[in-house]
């Protein structure tokens, strides 16, 4: 099992306290080196896949962008200054969703299903298999890795239809758009209380509680059909794990960032903006804290106003300009305003996307490097162009995963013999947090992992 | 093919087939036919056998879960708990098979138990059932009338023991408060209370089981002392019982908010949750507008139902709608009116539910109506045969050609253009039928007469459809012409089924449902009557095999 470590300094600079951080113990410092560094991997997501041309490096001096010499492309300007810590992983397509035989309620959904399960869906709306996220937290679990939380799924006003996460088959998992449960989740005891323990006295009879309940559900399991106790076994696995990750929470000594209230959506451009640098907060202090070591990061409902969009080219919607952007032989495609509008649209994605690499690489470990230089960032989505394309994902890793990711590099995926799918990707995120697993989602699309280094 | 045309197909089917009378039905006498669902049975096994509903076992949703604990202790304020939002599938939040149980979910439970036993413990004069008194009588006598509530079911000798048991161990260790705290906080993470635990066997439910189906159903809630005592009595077993009950339930204001839930749910009433308008084309919309046409809506249907005998017909046609200071102006209502005010409409524009400004609001775009919106809208949730939705690789991008450049377009033309001809044609031609129909409502729900300098065309059609097909004009001939469709009423009655028992379309049996569908048609369409006869039907009084 591995300690819950406590990073000081990265909590003090969460306060504002930065000042204290520098002059802490040398003491507390050397006891943390004694840790392993934990590996961590977010999902951040982000909708409409994004505008090719724009999203492709350039090559330097009139080249052809390769592997090293580029240049970030228009989209991934506000990456400029953690382009040595980026991976762009361009070439892959979603095969799964071309396996598919049965239909998808609609274009978005198929590509939210298929996104992170890389396997055929299990009906019209729901993903067909357990997601990467998932995949990787229950193989953490299973390895002995117990954090407070096995995995963190969150994003700002995602819409009902994101179905991304998925525990198993049709199994999907919600979303929490409320940064402060997500707070109240991961330091229950409460900030005023940060550093004390839970009451003994509580939490001996919430274990108690959770015992007798575990023993309820193993008593009613032989008297039910298979496919019922499968639904409330998946629950008691729950119950059992919470009991034991209890202790995990009473021992983690650790502050918990203060956050203003988000709740507000009046100003909806205000509200999108300082909720997503709550959940940015929280996965900082959540990883600052080894709280959890998965996070899935839904990003996708940026305002119309930070994008620039008005309604000024007739479409019906953001969403309409952006499809119409990426169709051929529609007028907006070669309408130099309304491409402007849409790259806009995927680069203020990229600001969000930079500013979650900046709260990462903020947190310092004992190994001189930052939280971020141990973290797999994989920015992806639903799907890859405008058009509800599905291949060439436009997808990059952000972070080394403590060495796990050569980066700084523009990998691209040969598309001949014949195109790779991104289970090859998942698997080797997989092997990368320790997963060993040679095959993920769809077996006949896998061809081996994708190396990263 | 969907699964909602695979329900329409198999309906039919089952039409064919010989239907056993209801009251055939006698539960303690089976000939065989297991309720297995995903699969649709050959129409000749539609026979008179009792077939029960094969429903997965059901948690509570997080409706039914508050509401449950409201009931179980009213006399205290409690928390507010924050779960995560219940899987929504095909518009209902409570399908048995997207249930999942995730960790968030589980931590949340837990605290909500914690924070219930507090409050208990915290005014445990109120909530015991004996003086405060430190004995196992007293303890006792709250596991009987606290648990047991809380299971909605008598407790075995065992449970009970169990129940005793974790009572004195903690006694011993933290006291009587305490002690009587853990009760209340295992009882609320107990399978017992977070699930309807039903016997695993092709058989009726017993009355307690059938109680609960009843209540969550009929109130979002657990069983009353009356129905717990019916279903005690052996009432329930009888289908006059049944109906008994659920008939008195209905009357319970309990009822209303459960009701208005199961509309909310079919017709889609969340898309009005949120109905952003681009400010430059709708100054007029504001959130106070949205609010009232929201409102409005769900109050039409809510008259339907409790003032109109549920109504299918009135549901589709009438033309009175419910309008206030702000959403007046959307109805073309230039009367004074304050607050929710049912007023006559103009029967030209306005008539059933398809011409409530807020749902014609919440199937349009920012910036401009949408045909297509609509027309899957009626397709989908009062026909139940929503059209696939389109392949990869589209947009609806409209191909600027020499014919159409520089036209001012309606949202007509612009919908024609991009898919009534070509490939799209093949799905789109259904849908456009529909959605052209309501031409004359603009993004905002308002009627026009004309659209960009361009007289309204609202001609539609409908194809495919069992009994309704053919031209119309405007929307509130098509609500005339679906009101008396067969198709719309079975379709009314497969949704409201599918969500009594929790039930995708795929998952439905329709030899279960044929009857219910059948009944409902010959009642003259009446929702109200509607839920009696799915909860007496032999499905919903049956526990089917599961495998």
């Amino acid at each position: 099992m591995s300690q819950p470590r406590t990073s000081r300094r990265a909590m003090l600079q969460l306060l504002g306290l930065s000042a204290l951080a520098s002059a802490a113990p040398r003491g507390s410092r050397a006891a943390a080196q004694a840790a392993p560094i934990p590996k961590r991997v977010v999902f951040f997501y982000t909708n409409h896949g994004s505008h090719r041309p724009a999203w492709l490096p350039v090559g330097v001096g009139g080249a052809a962008a390769t592997e090293t010499a580029f240049e970030l492309g228009t989209i991934h300007q506000p990456l400029a200054s953690f382009k040595k810590d980026l991976l762009l992983v361009d070439g892959l397509d979603m095969l799964s969703s071309d396996i598919q035989t049965g239909p998808a309620a609609n274009a978005h959904i198929r590509g939210h299903c298929h996104s992170m399960t890389a396997v055929e869906m299990a009906d019209a709306n729901l993903g067909g298999g357990t997601s990467i996220d998932q995949h990787i937290a229950q193989a953490l679990r299973q390895a002995g890795v117990l954090t407070a939380l096995p995995s963190l799924e969150i994003g700002v006003d995602p819409n009902v239809e994101s179905r991304i996460s998925f525990a198993s088959s049709a199994q999907q998992l919600p979303i929490e758009s409320d940064p402060q449960n997500t707070w109240q989740r991961l330091f229950p005891s409460g900030a005023a209380a940060s550093g004390e323990p839970m009451q003994d006295k509580r939490a001996a009879r919430r274990r108690s509680v959770l015992d007798f309940v575990a023993e309820d559900f193993a008593a009613l399991a032989p008297k039910l059909s298979a496919q019922d106790r499968k639904k409330l076994e998946a629950h008691a696995d729950l119950v059992r794990d919470l009991e034991k990750r209890m202790a995990v929470s009473a021992a983690v000594s650790c502050s918990a960032p203060s956050l203003a209230d988000t709740s507000s959506r009046s100003d909806y451009a205000a509200y999108y903006q300082d909720t997503g640098d709550a959940f940015m907060r929280l996965i900082q202090a959540a990883f600052a804290c080894d709280l959890t070591r998965v996070v899935t990061f839904n990003m996708e409902a940026i305002p119309d106003e930070l994008c620039g969009y008005d309604g000024r080219f007739g479409t019906t919607d953001l969403h309409d300009l952006v499809h119409k952007v990426a169709q051929q032989g529609d007028p907006l495609a070669t309408n130099p305003d309304a491409v402007n509008t849409v790259v806009r649209f995927h680069t203020e994605y990229a600001k969000q996307f930079a500013k979650l690499l900046g709260y990462l690489a903020s947190i310092p470990e004992s190994d001189g490097t930052t939280a971020l230089h141990h973290t797999m960032v994989l920015w992806c989505g639903e799907i890859a162009e405008g058009n509800h394309d599905l291949h060439q994902l436009p997808w990059l890793i952000a972070g080394q995963g403590g060495g796990s990711v050569r980066t700084g590099r523009y990998l691209q995926v040969p598309r001949e013999p014949e195109a790779r799918g991104h289970n090859d990707l998942f698997v080797a995120l997989a092997n990368a947090m320790g997963s060993p697993i040679t095959s993920f989602g769809a077996s006949s699309l896998n061809r081996g992992p994708l190396s990263l280094t | 093919m969907l699964p909602s045309t695979l329900l329409l197909i198999s309906l039919a089917a089952c039409n064919t087939g010989t239907i056993g009378e209801p009251s055939s039905f006698d539960p303690n006498v089976y000939n065989g036919i297991p309720g297995g669902d995903d699969e649709p049975e050959d129409p000749q096994a539609c026979s008179d056998a009792p077939l029960g509903a094969a429903a997965p076992i059901a948690r509570l949703t997080n409706t039914e879960y508050r509401n449950t604990l409201r009931s179980l202790l009213p006399a205290l304020s409690l928390p507010a708990v924050p779960l995560p939002a219940d899987v929504v599938v095909e518009g209902f939040d409570n399908n048995v098979r997207a249930q999942t149980p995730s960790a968030t979910l589980i931590e949340q439970y837990g605290s909500s138990a914690e924070a219930v036993a507090d409050s208990v413990v915290a005014s445990l004069s109120t909530v015991l059932p004996c003086s405060e008194s430190d004995t196992d009588a007293c303890a006792t006598t709250f596991i009987d009338a606290f648990v047991t509530r809380a299971y909605r079911r008598p407790l075995t000798a065992a449970e009970r023991t169990r129940y005793l048991e974790l009572f004195q161990g903690a006694r011993s260790e933290y006291g009587f408060a305490p002690a009587i705290g853990m009760i209340v906080q295992a009882a609320l993470q107990s399978p017992h209370f977070l699930y309807r635990v039903e016997a695993n066997e092709l058989a009726p439910l017993d009355g307690y089981a059938l109680a609960s189906r009843l209540s969550y159903f009929l109130w979002d809630d657990m069983p009353d002392e009356e129905l717990l005592d019916a279903a005690a009595s052996g009432m329930l077993s009888q289908r006059d019982g049944v109906e008994a009950q659920a008939r008195r339930m209905l009357d319970d204001p309990k009822a209303r908010p459960a009701v208005a839930s199961v509309f909310a749910q079919w017709l889609r009433f969340d898309k009005m949750a949120d109905m952003p308008k681009s400010p430059a084309l709708f100054p007029e919309w504001n959130t106070q507008v949205a609010s009232s046409a929201r409102t409005g809506a769900a109050r039409f249907v809510e008259r339907v139902f409790w003032e109109m005998d549920g109504s299918l017909d009135a549901l589709l046609t009438d033309t009175s709608s419910f309008v206030d200071e702000h959403s007046a102006p959307l109805y073309g209502i230039s009367d004074a009116v304050s607050g929710m005010t049912l007023m006559e409409t103009n029967a030209q524009q306005r008539s059933g539910i398809l011409t409530q400004a807020g749902l014609l609001a919440a199937f349009a775009h920012e910036t401009a109506d949408s045909p297509i919106l609509r027309g899957v809208f009626v397709m989908d949730r009062l026909l139940c045969s929503a059209p696939p939705p389109p392949p990869p690789g589209v947009t609806g991008s409209i191909v600027e050609t020499s014919e159409n450049a520089g036209m001012a377009l309606t949202t007509r033309d612009r919908v024609a253009l991009t898919h009534e001809s070509g490939e799209c044609a093949s799905c789109h031609h259904a849908i456009d039928g529909f959605g052209f129909g309501f031409s004359h409502y603009d993004a905002i729900g308002r009627w026009r007469e004309t659209e960009n300098g361009v007289a309204v065309n609202a001609k539609g059609w409908v194809d495919n459809t069992r009994d309704a097909n053919g031209a119309f004009d405007g929307v509130v001939e098509l609500g005339q012409r679906l009101a008396k469709s067969a198709q719309v009423s079975d379709c009314a009655s497969s949704q409201w089924y599918r969500y009594a028992l929790g039930l995708g379309a795929a998952n439905v049996n329709s030899c279960n449902l044929e009857p219910i569908a059948k009944a409902f048609a010959d009642s003259g369409g009446s929702l109200k009557e509607l839920t009696i006869l799915i909860v007496t039907s032999d499905a919903f009084r049956t526990h089917g095999a599961v495998e």
